[in-house]
C-alpha cells in the first residue's frame, strides 16, 4: 500500500514538474508566439511520454491508453494554437 | 433524457463503463470542433473586422496625460510632447516590425539613441520604454509603473520631453499593437555634449551609458520623417495643435473597437471546452472510484492536472508585455 502511494506520488511529482516547466517556459516566451507554440508541443509530447511510462511501470499499458493520451495532447495543441495565433 | 445524460456523462454498462464524452471518438469530435471554430473565427475576423477583431484603444494623448499624471503624483514636472521624439519612436516601431524583433537593440546593432539622433534630436538625457499587446493606454502606463526599472525611466526628473508611437502590425507572427515611448532632454547648443542613455533593465537601477558623440555626424531633419509613411497597418493619424502654438504635432493612435474582441472570444471558447472536459472527467472519476470499476483507461486525475495547466496557459496568453 505504502509502496503504491510512493509510486504514484513520485510519478505525479514528475507530471507536475513537466506541467510547471511548460507554464513557466510559456510565460517567459510571451514575446515570441512561435516559441510559445513550440513549448506547448514539447509539453504535450512530454505528457504522452509520461502517460506511457506511468502505465508501463504500473503494468496496465494498452494501445487504447496511448491513444487517449495522444488525443488529449492533440486537443491541447489545437486549442492553444487558436489562442496563440488568434 | 436521463438515459442520454447517463450514456454520455456517467460510466455505465451502456458506454462500456466510461462516459461517452470521454471516448476516443468524442475527442476526435472535439478536435474537429476546435478546427471548425478556429476557421470560422478567422473567416469572420477577415470578412467582418468591425464585428470580430482586436480591440485596441491606445492613444498618444492618453499615454501623455497618464505619464504626466504619474509624474505629477511624484512631484515631478510635466513632459511636453516632442514631434521629433515621436518621429524617432515611429521609426523605431517601423524598424521592429520590418526586422521582426522585440528588443531595445535591433538585430543589426541599431540602438534607440540612433533613432533619436537620426530624427534630429540632440539629447543630453534619453530613455526608451516599450510595450505591446495592451488593449488600452491605462494598461500600458500601469504596467510600466509596476516595473521598477520602467517606473524609474518614467519618473526621471532629468527628462523634459517625450515622444510616442502607437502602431498596429504583425510581430513574430502575432498581430499586436506596439507602443514606443522615447524620453529626452534636448540641448539647443551645437557644441559637443555628454549624452546619457537610459534603458529599463532587470537590475534595480537602470544601466547608464555615457557617450560623447561627434558633432560632425549629419543629422536628418525631423520634419522629413512622417509616421504616416512608415506605419505598417491600421494607424490612425490625427493632428492636434501644439500647446505652445506654432507648428502642429502629429500623433498616432491605434483605435479599433469591434463588437467582439477576438482575444476574449478565443479564450472563452477554449476555457468553455476545458471546463466541460474537467467536469466530465471529474464526474467519471468519482463514479469509477466509488464503484471500484477496473477498466482499461488513462488516469482521469492526470488528464485533469493537464487541463488545469492548460487553463493557466490560456489565462496568461495575450497579456501585455513591456520591455
Amino acid at each position: 500500500m505504502l509502496k503504491d502511494i510512493h509510486f504514484h506520488l513520485t510519478h505525479y511529482f514528475f507530471l507536475l514538474s513537466i506541467l510547471s516547466l511548460g507554464i513557466i517556459s510559456y510565460f517567459f516566451l510571451s514575446p515570441y508566439p512561435e516559441k510559445q507554440y513550440a513549448a506547448v508541443i514539447i509539453t504535450a509530447i512530454l505528457y504522452i511520454i509520461w502517460g506511457i511510462a506511468h502505465h508501463l511501470l504500473e503494468g496496465d499499458l494498452h494501445i487504447k491508453i496511448v491513444v487517449e493520451y495522444i488525443l488529449i495532447a492533440l486537443l491541447s495543441i489545437m486549442l492553444l494554437r487558436g489562442v496563440i495565433f488568434r | 433524457m436521463f438515459r442520454f445524460f447517463q450514456h454520455h456523462f456517467i460510466p455505465h454498462s451502456s458506454n462500456n463503463h466510461k462516459a461517452r464524452a470521454l471516448h476516443p471518438q468524442a475527442f476526435l469530435f472535439y478536435i474537429l470542433l476546435i478546427f471548425v471554430v478556429q476557421v470560422s473565427l478567422k473567416t469572420i475576423r477577415t470578412t467582418f473586422p468591425h464585428i470580430l477583431g482586436f480591440a485596441t484603444d491606445i492613444s498618444v494623448q492618453n499615454l501623455l496625460d497618464l505619464t504626466n499624471q504619474k509624474r505629477s503624483e511624484s512631484g515631478l514636472g510635466n513632459l511636453s510632447l516632442s514631434p521629433t521624439l515621436s518621429a524617432a519612436a515611429a521609426n523605431k516601431a517601423s524598424d521592429m516590425f520590418s526586422k521582426n524583433y522585440w528588443a531595445h537593440i535591433a538585430p543589426d546593432g541599431k540602438t534607440p539613441w540612433d533613432f533619436i539622433t537620426g530624427a534630429g534630436y540632440r539629447y543630453i538625457y534619453a530613455g526608451e520604454n516599450l510595450a505591446k499587446n495592451f488593449n488600452d493606454s491605462g494598461g500600458v502606463v500601469s504596467a510600466w509603473m509596476d516595473s521598477p526599472t520602467h517606473k524609474d525611466n518614467l519618473l526621471k526628473k532629468e527628462y523634459q520631453e517625450v515622444g510616442f508611437a502607437v502602431v498596429n502590425g504583425t510581430l513574430n507572427g502575432e498581430e499586436t499593437t506596439l507602443v514606443v515611448q522615447f524620453f529626452g532632454s534636448s540641448n539647443s547648443s551645437t557644441a559637443p555634449q555628454e549624452q546619457v542613455n537610459i534603458l529599463p533593465t532587470q537590475q534595480p537601477q537602470p544601466t547608464v551609458i555615457a557617450q560623447v558623440l561627434p558633432t560632425s555626424i549629419p543629422l536628418p531633419i525631423a520634419s522629413n520623417i512622417s509616421p504616416t509613411t512608415i506605419a505598417p497597418t491600421q494607424v490612425i493619424i490625427s493632428i492636434i495643435p501644439r500647446k505652445e502654438g506654432g507648428t502642429n504635432i502629429r500623433i498616432a493612435s491605434a483605435q479599433n473597437i469591434p463588437l467582439f474582441n477576438i482575444t476574449t472570444v478565443s479564450k472563452i471558447t477554449s476555457l468553455a471546452l476545458i471546463g466541460f472536459l474537467l467536469v466530465v472527467l471529474g464526474v467519471d472519476g468519482i463514479f469509477i472510484w466509488r464503484r471500484r470499476t477496473i477498466r482499461v483507461s488513462g488516469h482521469n486525475f492526470a488528464h485533469m492536472l493537464f487541463l488545469v495547466a492548460l487553463i493557466g496557459i490560456v489565462y496568461i496568453t495575450g497579456t501585455g508585455a513591456i520591455l
